[in-house]
């Protein structure tokens, strides 16, 4: 009131303040975002491009050879090709892993973990083993395990008198599939576990305190409070799943080469042996652009459906 | 209570039993690297006939367990340490500056964990090339950071998505520029998250293959898995050896797991989280 | 007017072969290479020579001492010992322009796209220029340096390792069942059933890994058809689903279907198939001549007690009885991509010291395997002193079928469709998968 006088020039002021601080903010986030996008866009975005003009063209990877446009006949020939859908199938069976197998058995031992119980210590380090040793020696055992002459299931139905169960469980189409998701969700039930246990040790005690108070206890608790407090957790986990198992190579690799035939085989097999034994750099990078859109497409289906939740628990 | 105790009961049941089942490759590895390539191949489960500790000296030498082991714990240290400030740095703007930008960004960033390995391993090479930086670790550190990168921002701004705003608020009042807020205020609070990912970069980096393959030649420069490779001859590979280089090599990643980890559970801090 | 635009031409390819490569031009007697000096040249040499092995550690203190030399060369390596790391590697050089100087490869169809693209140095003037370097090598070892099928004269490597496919066989199990190695293919055929009949598993293969039914395809087919069938079914003029490929089929899956094989063939490795015949758990192995060495490292008591025996593999069809599979493994390639003139006569000297007479002696000293060198030096590992002796024998050599065709997906592609006959397709099937997927790649 006093101050009327001042009023407009105040006015200014403040307008002033405000874009002087959108600037700073502007200025703050570029230089807070600079070096990881400098990282990003020289290692992955420079590559993604180089893959992206190469998917057009053939190139039989030596240097300096001209590329010659070929249009779309790579994905063409890549989208038609009944290898490749099979591929896809085996990734859903890994999709299916991950939320039927994966997920909860990873929330079941961070719920576990960080419950607080005696002797959990050792525990989580054995659930993070498989993780550690690689996947190298953890398919050999795996192998090992399910190898229908000697191995040890087949030493344990045996003893079971279930002999008609045995079969070359990583030999029989689809059911080596299913073999090798099974054992791909048991080798990263740890690593999804510490994701899952981050989220969980945020959860401040008070909220769960208070919930017992007011009479829920056990699942409830968990249905009320734990689940719609981890829901960005949830979302994470979704995505690395989807796109984990797109990609999914290594441990294929490692326990059936893709085979026997092309029975086991994923488009992340599909695109190396392409590129790096048939030595056809353009349709291995088509199939690279087809994995990548996949992935963002399903990456998108995701954060919408979690942005619905998300105007529910509101 | 009784209801509880059975609760309890149950969970450690559950609990002993998954742990039975991960401890088994560590076990399986161990008698192994006492074994030779026969053993193993016929009598994976069964006691070594004759403890073979001469596989481990020959692993050293084969492997050069010091070295190798020494080169991976520098490039997977630096890339942790990489990969932790510069991905928090833009979780922080990504998770809390509202600005025309961000929403693309952070696609952006989702791509980065989708991009299937492979096909990156001839341009990055090509890279290396035109700087001349095959053979140089730093180019490397690079590599390994830019690949994490994705997932631990990710991870980052999930989380810091989930604290609460009154928290940055307060600071602001308090006269915290951005720098401050993010290291004194967030940072710890996110302790859970930095030391999960930090596990899984050290891991990474600790235990790649493919690109110290293609960008390494100097053998006083290998990696673990490099090295590891030498267990292989053209026509047969030497198992028990190798099997003692993986038990030498995990310590470093048990203890870096264990450190890690206690982090985990100090950081809880009640009422950051928004309930 | 013609003449003048195909001179033109000439003159046009000329500078584009020339500034993508510099391939030396050098005067006649330069080839020899007597006169030229180097003053620090760094050549970088790709083998799969890493490890601890007894021939890899060799090669790697030669290298030393080739390096301290003072002869104004320096050669960096690059050792990586398993397969397909090592392709990895090689195909990322290859592709981002960092090409090793020198590499080692199994010659066949996959140098060929190195070749059209003029990458390969021909070393043919410069063995000439060099008799006691050229004679250094055995005749037949050269197979995998020439590509005339292709349209190119010259020689455009050297060997280094040889190799034949032979049958070994446990004595003690013969012996025990009242039979004689087998020398054709019925008697094979006869002693399976036999050993069959009697519970013991004649063969243990590994077809996990795809070769070994690649290997069993070719020698058969070989065995069967004579050595054309190399050429033919790389030129298009037989096919992988024709009658006489459908027979051989019929033959593996035969094998297959009685058993002869081994149980669980496709959960086994080549590995676990070594594993299991060193233990005597399996009467016959075919397998390279490469074997010895390995069982001599196995420690198993049967090579101690000399109970592994070996023969030619066995006579499939009686007008071809000395075709075998087999010929050059290992080659060494000299690439121009990038280098510089004094890099590739760099190259050339290094290649000379691989083959000098004093290397080579001490070579088969440390590991005991057949090489493609003139050079004589008794082993002590009896079984490669037999199969030494086999090897003399053979008349006509050809490697893998798909090395002699262009088609660089046929190897695989062949391979995984043959894991099939384990998986109950029929020959007609796996024939015809062959073919499709071949054309998928047309």
């Amino acid at each position: 009131m006093l101050a009327g006088s001042s009023f407009y020039p105040q006015r200014l002021q403040m307008e002033v303040a405000s874009v002087k601080r959108k600037r700073k903010e502007y200025a703050v986030s570029i230089i807070f975002l600079a070096p990881a996008l400098a990282l990003l866009l020289v290692f992955i975005v420079y590559p993604v491009c180089d893959v992206v003009y190469l998917s057009f063209h053939s190139w039989k990877g030596l240097f300096g050879q001209p590329k010659t446009w070929v249009g779309i006949d790579n994905y063409v020939k890549a989208l038609t090709s009944a290898k490749f859908w099979h591929a896809m199938l085996n990734c859903v069976w890994f999709m299916v892993g991950s939320f039927v197998v994966l997920m909860p058995i990873s929330f079941g031992l961070a719920l576990l973990i960080t419950s607080g119980l005696k002797g959990t210590r050792i525990m989580k380090t054995a659930y993070f083993m498989p993780v550690m040793l690689g996947t190298t020696a953890v398919a050999l055992m795996w192998t090992y395990i399910l190898n229908p002459s000697w191995g040890a299931l087949a030493e344990l139905l045996r003893f079971l008198h279930l002999d008609n169960l045995i079969i070359d469980w990583l030999a029989t189409p689809t059911v080596n599939v299913i073999a090798v998701v099974l054992v791909n969700e048991w080798m990263y039930a740890g690593y999804n576990m510490l994701i899952f246990a981050s989220g969980l040790v945020a959860i401040p005690d008070t909220l769960y305190e208070a919930a017992r108070i007011d009479g829920c206890v056990g699942l409830q608790r968990i249905r009320y409070i734990t689940l719609p407090l981890m829901k960005n957790t949830f979302k994470v986990f979704s995505i690395l799943a989807f796109t984990g198992s797109l990609k999914v190579f290594d441990i294929v690799w490692a326990m059936t080469r893709g085979g026997p035939g092309d029975t086991s085989s994923t488009p992340g097999i599909i695109l190396y042996t392409q590129a790096f034994q048939y030595k056809l750099f353009g349709r291995s990078s088509a199939y690279s652009v087809i994995l990548l859109v996949f992935g963002v497409a399903l990456s998108l289906i995701v954060n919408r459906v979690f942005r619905q939740e998300n105007d529910l628990y509101a | 209570m009784k209801k509880r105790k059975r609760w309890n009961l149950l969970w450690y049941t559950l609990a002993v039993l998954w742990g039975v089942i991960t401890i088994m490759p560590l076990v399986i590895t161990v008698l192994s690297s006492f074994k030779n390539n026969n053993e193993i191949n016929i009598g994976l489960f069964k006691l070594p006939e004759q403890w073979r500790i001469e596989n481990y000296i020959k692993a050293n030498s084969t492997a050069n367990a010091l070295g190798s082991i020494s080169n991976s714990l520098l490039l997977a240290v630096m890339t942790t340490i990489l990969v932790t400030v510069v991905g928090m740095m833009a979780a922080y703007i990504l998770a809390r500056k509202k600005l025309f930008f961000i929403k693309p960004l952070y696609l952006f960033f989702m791509v980065g964990v989708m991009v299937p390995v492979h096909c990156t391993v001839v341009p990055i090479s090509n890279i290396a090339t035109a700087v001349g930086a095959k053979d140089s670790y730093w180019f490397i550190i690079l590599v390994y950071a830019a690949f994490n990168l994705a997932q631990a921002v990710f991870l980052y701004t999930g989380f810091i998505e989930g604290i609460d705003r009154e928290l940055d608020e307060a600071a602001i009042i308090d006269g915290c520029n951005d720098l401050n807020l993010l290291t004194r205020v967030l940072m710890p609070i996110c302790k859970p998250i930095l030391a999960t990912e930090a596990i899984f970069v050290f891991i990474y980096g600790y235990s790649e293959l493919i690109f110290s393959l293609v960008l390494l030649s100097k053998e006083e420069k290998y990696t673990v898995s490099r090295a590891m490779l030498g267990f292989t001859g053209e026509h047969s590979t030497d198992m028990g050896p190798q099997f003692a280089f993986v038990v030498m090599s995990m310590i470093p990643m048990v203890i870096v797991y264990l450190i890690f980890h206690e982090k985990v559970e100090s950081g809880m801090l009640s009422g950051a989280v928004k309930g | 007017m013609k003449t003048r635009r195909r001179l033109l031409a000439m003159l046009l390819a000329a500078a584009v072969t020339g500034s993508m490569c510099a391939v030396p031009a050098l005067a006649e007697e330069d080839y020899s290479l007597s006169g030229v000096t180097f003053e620090n040249v760094t050549i970088r040499v790709a083998t799969r020579a890493g490890g601890d092995a007894a021939d890899s550690q060799y090669y790697q203190q030669k290298v030393e001492e080739f390096n301290a030399l003072d002869n104004g060369i320096t050669v960096e390596m690059t050792n990586i010992s398993t397969e397909t790391d090592y392709k990895d590697r090689l195909s990322t050089d290859f592709a981002s322009g960092d090409a090793p100087n020198i590499f080692l490869e199994y010659g066949g169809a996959n140098l060929v796209d190195y070749l059209d693209a003029g990458y390969l140095l021909n070393l043919e003037p410069y063995l000439e220029a060099d008799p006691e370097w050229y004679a250094g090598f055995k005749e037949n070892g050269w197979s995998t340096c020439l590509f005339e099928d292709y349209g190119y004269e010259g020689i455009y490597g050297v060997p280094s390792e040889t190799y034949q496919i032979l049958l070994y066989y446990n004595k003690d199990i013969l012996e025990q069942n009242g039979l004689e190695p087998p020398t054709t293919w019925e008697e094979l055929m006869d002693a399976c059933a036999v050993l069959k009949e009697a519970g013991i598993d004649p063969f243990a293969v590994g077809e996990k890994d795809i070769w070994r039914f690649g290997h069993l395809h070719t020698i058969l087919s070989l065995k069967s058809y004579g050595a054309d069938v190399a050429q033919k079914l790389g030129n298009g003029e037989m096919t992988y689903d024709s009658e006489e490929m459908i027979a051989i089929y019929q033959m593996i899956k035969d094998m297959v279907d009685n058993g002869y094989l081994g149980s669980n063939l496709l959960s086994t490795d080549k590995g676990m198939e070594d594993s299991l015949f060193e233990e005597g758990k399996a009467a016959f192995k075919y397998d390279g001549s490469w074997f010895p060495a390995s069982l001599e490292q196995s420690g198993s008591d049967l090579y101690t007690e000399q109970k592994i025996g070996v023969v030619s593999f066995p006579v499939v069809n009686e007008e071809y009885p000395h075709v075998e599979m087999g010929g050059t493994t290992d080659a060494y390639y000299v690439s121009t991509l990038n280098a510089t003139e004094e890099q590739i006569q760099a190259s050339v000297v290094f290649l000379k010291y691989l083959a000098s007479v004093e290397y080579i002696e001490g070579l088969i000293q440390v590991h005991s395997n057949t090489y493609a060198y003139n050079v004589e030096a008794a082993s002590d590992n009896y079984l490669l002193n037999e199969v030494i002796d086999l090897m003399g024998e053979a008349e006509e050599l050809r490697g893998d079928l798909q090395n002699y065709d262009t088609r660089s997906m046929a190897m695989n592609t062949v391979r995984t469709s043959l894991q099939e006959l384990a998986m109950g397709s029929s020959p007609e099937e796996v024939g015809k998968l062959i073919e499709d997927t071949l054309a998928e790649y047309e």
